[in-house]
């Protein structure tokens, strides 16, 4: 069975990072509101632990690129590569024979951004790929999971 | 050459209208919990569950709106959801099953309930209410791509003169409603409440027994050209079809009323781990003939894996120690102070009744345990719990085989298998099985 890297490497959207940046800053935003009122409270130890969450979070929003940037997807003949993870590399090889159908889901922020996540189904489980351009994920469920496919 | 016809189409108002039948549980079971003697309660409790009924309403009408479903060529397009939206792509070779639910319900309002199966999960993957007009071409045009679905005679017979009864009798078998009525007439004398819902428990035992007995008179199965179809269903509104392809094997399932009279109910499993009910106690002496014939495979057994003597001595062996046990605890129950000797005797008598019936119909039914193997097919009967199961497999469709062997096992040289098909978690446990004549069988079998 061939797993050759033939194909285009394509990555996530950069749209799904700012969206990711999003939310950590959000959960760092309550982070520092819960630090400010513990202070006022004098409360020293939670407001330390809260300022270093908070912190840890503004870290986090940073390094996000270097996650994302991993995540990316080549399409080669019949099958489908998937590649993800910072520290721990995963590989996800999935056949066209395979896939017993696949699904786009879009919540109310990947609506605003212009992104997706794809969900194909099969005899193994589920494999998702978040992040992508709803375009791309519309071409991706042609190719994989609708008439081209057959 | 591609069928290029495009269908599409929304779903019925009953889709939306459908959380209503939910709605009078909630009020009621929000105003039980919270409502007291005084107006401001009421009127707080009230207020709550109209903005409850409300939000409900709003959700489901959006959902409903939101649900469409279209099919270009072979691939089946729905979309659904309200903040998250879906959008899933099926081909229609990979349905596994069809189902149309038509309840009185449903048409009166010209509705009909569609469900459509793939080969992943036993889940539905499209389940909508739709106009009968769109249901029925949506059928139409998914049973095209398994082949024309003009039905025969049906080829396998069904003791009906037999199955009524058989159902009166098994439903006594969920006998819960029963001996919890029994128990609370029992301890609960001179109590009113206690026997008005002894009283309730009866009459719903003699409902679910009448319901089952008329579903059975209304079960139809059919082989027409490419699969099975199933009319199942108290109003007869629940047609299911299978195409042959997606049929990997066949259980066949004994409770003990029905082990004694020797009758079996028969399940197709699907791809994907759905387990449809096809035959209602069919003549369990030919139960395993007509199981190869319904999955396709008609070779003849060419190998038998099982040890009977080993598995009367075992059974032998759990009826002795069952009555030991019984004296034990009867002598234990001496020493329990009053306040538990209800509960106790309660438990050790349903803890030994289930122990002595699992050890009975093992020894009644043993001489049929075991695993045989036969061109393109594999049958595996053992028990579980206190029920009987005859799975028959077409060869290639096991997923997984688990081996146990204990401390009584290497003595006497067999082991226990557990034979899992393909699509579910938990499959047929064989005991007493010669363990090398199995080991070398299970490259063939899996």
């Amino acid at each position: 069975m061939s797993t050759g890297t033939s194909g285009i490497r394509q990555e996530c959207s950069r749209r799904y990072t700012l969206l990711l940046r999003i939310y950590i800053f959000m959960l760092a935003f309550v982070a520092a509101c819960t630090a400010v009122v513990l202070a006022i409270d004098g409360i020293t130890l939670g407001m330390g632990i809260a300022a270093a969450v908070c912190a840890a979070l503004c870290l986090t929003a940073a390094a996000v690129p270097l996650c994302s940037g991993r995540i990316s997807y080549t399409r080669t003949g019949g099958r489908l590569r998937i590649e993800r993870g910072l520290i721990v590399r995963k590989i996800i090889i999935i056949g066209r024979d395979e896939i017993r159908f696949s699904e786009i889901s879009r919540s109310f922020m990947e609506r605003r951004f212009g992104i997706c996540t794809l969900t194909f189904v099969t005899g193994g489980g589920n494999v998702r790929l978040k992040g992508i351009d709803i375009a791309d994920g519309q071409r991706l469920n042609y190719l994989f999971g609708g008439e081209a496919a057959e | 050459m591609q069928n290029t016809r495009c269908t599409q189409g929304k779903p019925h108002k009953l889709e939306m209208l459908s959380p209503l039948l939910a709605l009078p549980w909630l009020i009621t079971i929000f105003c039980l919990i919270f409502v007291r003697c005084d107006a401001i309660s009421i009127a707080v409790s009230a207020s709550a569950a109209a903005i409850l009924s409300a939000i409900i309403l709003i959700i489901s009408f959006r959902q409903a709106a939101n649900k469409s479903w279209q099919i270009e060529g072979n691939v089946l397009h729905f979309a659904r959801g309200v903040s998250d939206k879906r959008y899933t792509t099926l081909r229609l070779d990979r349905i596994s099953s069809s189902e149309i639910c038509d309840t009185p319900f449903y048409s009166l309002f010209g509705g009909t309930r569609v469900r459509l199966y793939s080969c992943a999960s036993p889940r539905p993957v499209f389940s909508m209410i739709l106009p009968k007009n769109q249901a029925a071409e949506l059928i139409n045009l998914t049973a095209a791509v398994f082949g024309t679905q003009k039905a025969v005679k049906p080829r396998y017979l069904v003791h009906k003169k037999y199955s009524a009864l058989l159902s009166a009798l098994t439903s006594c078998e969920s006998f819960l409603p029963l001996f919890t009525s029994a128990l609370l007439c029992a301890f609960g004398r001179g109590k009113t409440e206690m026997y008005v819902i002894a009283a309730a428990l009866w009459l719903l035992a003699l409902l679910h027994t009448i319901l089952s007995v008329l579903s059975e008179c209304r079960m139809s199965v059919c082989h027409v050209n490419c699969g099975y179809a199933i009319q199942t269903g108290f109003f007869g509104g629940r047609k299911i079809f299978i195409p042959d392809r997606a049929i990997i094997g066949m259980i066949e399932t004994r409770s003990p009323i029905a082990a004694i009279c020797r009758a079996g109910k028969f399940e197709l499993l699907c791809a994907g781990g759905r387990r449809i009910t096809c035959i209602n106690w069919y003549d369990g002496d030919n139960s395993e003939q007509a199981a190869c014939r319904m999955i396709g495979c008609a070779g003849k057994i060419f190998a038998v894996i099982s040890a009977p003597s080993a598995l009367r001595n075992r059974y032998f062996k759990q009826i002795a120690m069952c009555v030991i046990f019984a004296a034990a605890a009867w002598r234990v129950a001496l020493l329990i102070p009053d306040v538990f000797q209800p509960a106790y005797t309660v438990g050790f008598v349903l803890a030994t009744s289930l122990l002595l019936l699992h050890a009975v119909i093992g020894m009644r039914c043993g001489g049929e345990f075991g695993i045989s193997l036969a061109n393109g097919s594999v049958r595996a009967c053992g028990m579980n719990q206190i029920m009987c199961k005859y799975m028959t497999l077409r060869i290639g469709q096991i997923s997984v085989i688990k081996i146990r062997r204990d401390f009584a096992d290497k003595l006497r040289g067999t082991c226990t298998a557990e034979i899992i098909p393909k699509g579910r978690k938990r499959g047929v446990k064989c005991r007493c099985l010669p363990y090398e004549r199995f080991l070398a069988a299970c490259d063939r079998i899996i």
